[in-house]
């Protein structure tokens, strides 16, 4: 477990994320609150199980989760983000990030610093690994759809004379929080 | 889009094409190898063993298509997305257009799509008062300058910043700094952003189409395919039928090269599955056939359906790096472009850029689903031949070149008419042409190779190898022969000095290299059997030129595949052929320090781009000369990179060659040496001419010539 932690770790921040280790759900929402001047934002799913199975007590009134009504002008732009990634795959340092819809993957898409918080016990060794979670969620779910992204360190390009630069579209900052 | 002839004159004319591609290809170069190394490590195979797998898991759908086809539909559509099959670019266009009428859509925002390239989507939106906007970056600054992707990774890879800051300043009404790359970039995020608010559909193209889910892989790094995907209420998808893959599986074996490949990553920032519509919105997949199964019925052509769009075969093509992808291709540009465009433009589309070629192979080197590339692109050339017939100085020149004696004849003249200009190795002439200010021609002996056995004859073996004894055929090659006779002569001493019989014999001439590189196969396939013919009876051929090594093991094949016997006896003869340096290098290895008399000082070494590329071979010139003459090679940066020599390239299109020699000469000027070792006669013929007319003092040796000059001598 620790030598796939170190893995991911490592490619993690070679694709420029910042990993941090918390002891649990309460922490890891700190950490990301910590971040945010003004509020933090999370799909409302993530929230609602927070409440419910972490145990946690959230003052729901430092965050905010999109409007079912605009879900995607109401965190355009918004400054920190928080969301729950599936899996963890040490071979890239990505994390999956499974968001059928669109409420859920706006946080992630439009936010200016993200933080993905995933279980420790959720990281894989390979991409193999990956393919064989997507194999067996499409067989389980035969007529829904999937919406999954592999999240390798924040949105970059390379489009003006090759020179590398962080932040287009997605998230500039990108924070991986490995709970537990 | 232009003709050729302007494209390749515009990109000639701005230097900034050769010198941005020039800095990328370096340090693509670097980034891609660490990280194919990387994979090497990580799955414990070798990159010859993942590309091969990768071609074979394309393959097993290029041979079946129309199941694969099925199979993707069926489950697309049970996951709710509607699938259209495009057998045309028109009837793509059409759907996407009707289907931004039906639901009242006026604006359109694009993620990175080279088959809406194809198809010219952008325009024909416009002509249907439909707007498209591009959202890549790179893309998105192509838009609004009015231009079109030169590469297939990094599309504005030919504009400078200067420019991109005055681009994108109009667009969004903000003085750049050029230099202020970041906040060019970020300009994209406010600059795009309403425009994927208000847009009613969005469009992306897809990496892989995943058979088992009916679901797309988009690989994107800055989100806009992410974002295109999921804030309009309709996505588009354009894939071609090529893109399907069996399994997520196989999608992730081609996701551990794709970007690899393409810009040096192990994996990019988003790589995105998506099947069905997000609830609430609409999914169309439109595949687009336009000439793919065509393609994939053709033999020759239907490995190129293995295409990932990683452009490799574009960031290690010498002419793509002098001219770029708008001369260097059609819309797909690259080697790539050089073969699919006949399928989905027609032949007349890529009928000019194809000459470009230099044949050197590096693409096939680095393709991660090994599409055999340099012959493919000798296939085109040969059918635009077909089609449109060659040149008359083509033409001429194979007329010529094709009959011995007419040779034999007009190179004893020509010495006689040049002797009063020659100098040293060169002619130098009074007057200045396209092709000769730049490469100064070569000195034409009056005695050929083949009058000279008396040159040989009296070296002594001086050591017992593997082939003493041995009767050895010297084919001499027929620029060897007639301008360059001493290579000829110093091939012979070296074989007579590992104890082997040289023979030469009179019928031998050229092997029809010239002619089927330039696509008329018919002369080609006439001095192959001479040549064929000229060349059997004995166990060993050994030539001093590689490049005739490759035209008798691959080329014959081709030209002989629909001919059994005289593809059996081309088979028998390239499994008996063999360049001098293999030769060296194996059978008629000589003890080491054999050579080490002679001067000590250090050279350095070209390698042959086609004996690197084709014929497997490393280190074996720089290993003959360290281990025999004990002499310190220096490395040459860039050693296996092409000379620019590319047989009539260097006549047809002078200036790509021209650029490509200037590369390789600032190369050599690097190392500081000024002996240069290499194993072709084309690149000695063309590194000395350029060296002269650059005013360098540079000694050229054929690694024959430097090891038999430094044969013992009688007292």
């Amino acid at each position: 477990m620790d030598d796939l932690f170190t893995t991911f770790r490592q490619h993690a921040e070679a694709a420029q994320s910042q990993v941090v280790e918390v002891a649990d759900w309460p922490a890891a929402i700190a950490f990301a609150s910590g971040l945010a001047e003004k509020e933090l934002v999370l799909p409302a799913t993530l929230a609602e199980e927070l409440l419910t199975d972490a145990g946690t007590e959230l003052d729901l009134l430092k965050f905010r989760s999109p409007d079912p009504d605009d879900p995607v002008r109401s965190v355009a732009d918004a400054e920190v983000g928080l969301v729950r990634g599936e899996l963890a795959v040490a071979e890239t340092g990505s994390v999956l990030l499974v968001e059928p819809n669109l409420i859920d993957r706006t946080v992630s898409m439009l936010c200016h610093t993200l933080v993905e918080a995933i279980p420790r016990d959720r990281i894989v060794a390979s991409l193999d690994d990956c393919a064989t979670w997507l194999s067996q969620h499409t067989a389980s779910h035969p007529t829904a759809n999937t919406y999954a992204t592999l999240s390798t360190g924040p949105s970059r390009t390379a489009d003006i004379e090759r020179s590398l630069t962080i932040g287009v579209q997605g998230p500039r900052e990108l924070y991986v929080v490995v709970v537990g | 889009m232009r003709p050729f002839a302007e494209r390749y004159r515009a990109a000639l004319n701005d230097p900034n094409v050769r010198n941005g591609l020039l800095g990328f290809q370096r340090s693509w170069r670097e980034t891609r190898d660490a990280q194919i190394e990387e994979a090497e490590q990580l799955t414990g195979s070798s990159f010859s063993t993942l590309r091969h797998n990768l071609a074979v898991m394309k393959d097993a759908v290029i041979t079946d298509l129309d199941a694969h086809v099925a199979q993707f539909r069926q489950q697309a559509e049970a996951h709710g997305a509607i699938v259209f099959e495009a057998d045309t670019a028109e009837d793509a266009n059409r759907y996407i257009a009707d289907l931004c009428k039906q639901r009242d859509v006026k604006l359109l925002v694009k993620g990175k799509s080279m088959v809406s390239e194809e198809i010219e989507l952008n325009d024909y939106l416009e002509q249907e008062g439909i707007t498209a906007v591009e959202t890549d970056l790179g893309e998105w600054i192509l838009q609004l300058a009015h231009d079109r992707p030169s590469h297939l990774v990094m599309p504005a890879i030919h504009q400078r910043r200067q420019e991109v800051a005055k681009i994108l300043g109009r667009a969004v009404g903000q003085t750049f700094d050029p230099d202020d790359i970041p906040a060019m970039v970020k300009s994209a995020r406010t600059g795009l952003r309403e425009s994927f608010l208000a847009a009613g559909v969005g469009l992306t193209g897809a990496n892989a189409l995943i058979a088992e889910s009916g679901g797309i892989m988009l690989i994107t790094n800055e989100g806009n395919g992410r974002m295109s995907s999921s804030l309009p209420d309709v996505h588009v998808v354009t894939a071609g039928i090529e893109k399907i893959v069996p399994s997520f599986a196989d999608a992730i074996d081609q996701q551990r090269l794709l970007p690899r490949s393409a810009t040096g990553q192990p994996i990019t920032s988003y790589t995105t599955f998506i099947s069905g519509p997000t609830p609430g919105h609409e999914l169309h997949i439109v595949l687009l056939d336009n000439g793919r199964r065509a393609m994939a019925n053709d033999e020759h052509f239907a490995p190129a359906l293995r295409c990932i769009r990683c452009g490799a075969c574009a960031n290690v093509c010498p002419p793509y790096q002098i001219v770029g992808g708008h001369a260097f291709g059609h819309i797909y540009p690259g080697a790539i472009g050089l073969v699919t465009t006949p399928f989905h433009h027609g032949i007349d589309a890529i009928a000019g850029a194809q000459n470009l070629c230099v044949s050197c192979g590096a693409c096939e080197t680095v393709c991660p689903v090994e599409i055999p590339l340099a012959k493919q692109i000798l296939h085109t050339r040969r059918n635009v031949v077909i089609e449109k017939g060659l040149p008359l100085w083509k033409r001429a020149t194979l007329k010529v070149w094709g009959s011995r004696r007419t040779v034999a004849a007009g190179s004893r003249l020509l010495s006689a008419a040049s002797t009063p200009l020659r100098r040293g190795d060169v002619t130098a002439l009074p007057f200045k042409t396209k092709q000769t200010q730049w490469r100064t021609p070569p000195a034409i002996p009056s005695q050929p190779a083949r009058s000279r056995p008396a040159q040989w004859q009296s070296q002594p073996p001086i050591a017992e190898t593997a082939v003493t004894g041995r009767r050895v055929l010297l084919f001499l090659q027929c620029l060897t022969d007639r301008l360059l006779p001493e290579i000829a002569v110093a091939s012979a001493q070296l074989l007579r000095a590992a104890g082997a019989e040289v023979e030469i014999r009179d019928e031998q001439h050229c092997c029809g290299l010239p002619a089927f590189d330039a696509g008329d196969w018919d002369t080609a396939r006439r001095m192959a059997r001479d040549t064929i013919t000229a060349l059997e009876g004995v166990d060993d051929i050994v030539t001093p030129a590689p490049s005739c090594v490759v035209a008798m093991v691959d080329g014959y094949t081709e030209l002989f595949a629909q001919e059994p016997a005289w593809r059996q006896r081309a088979q028998q003869l390239a499994g008996r052929v063999h360049d001098v340096a293999e030769y060296l290098a194996g059978p008629a290895r000589l003890p080491d320090r054999s050579l080490s008399a002679g001067p000590s000082d250090p050279i350095t070494v070209h390698r042959f781009c086609q004996s690197s590329n084709m014929l497997g071979a490393d280190d074996r010139i720089e290993q003959l000369i360290s281990e025999l003459c004990g002499v310190e090679v220096v490395p040459l940066p860039e050693s296996a990179i092409c000379c620019g020599f590319g047989g009539f390239t260097s006549i047809g299109s002078p200036e790509v060659s021209e650029g490509i020699l200037d590369r390789k000469l600032t190369c050599i000027d690097e190392t500081g040496i000024a002996t240069v070792v290499t194993g072709n006669p084309g690149c000695i013929l063309h590194i000395r001419g350029g060296a002269h007319a650059s005013g360098r003092d540079l000694k050229i040796l054929h690694i024959a010539e430097y090891l038999a000059a430094r044969l013992p001598r009688d007292s």
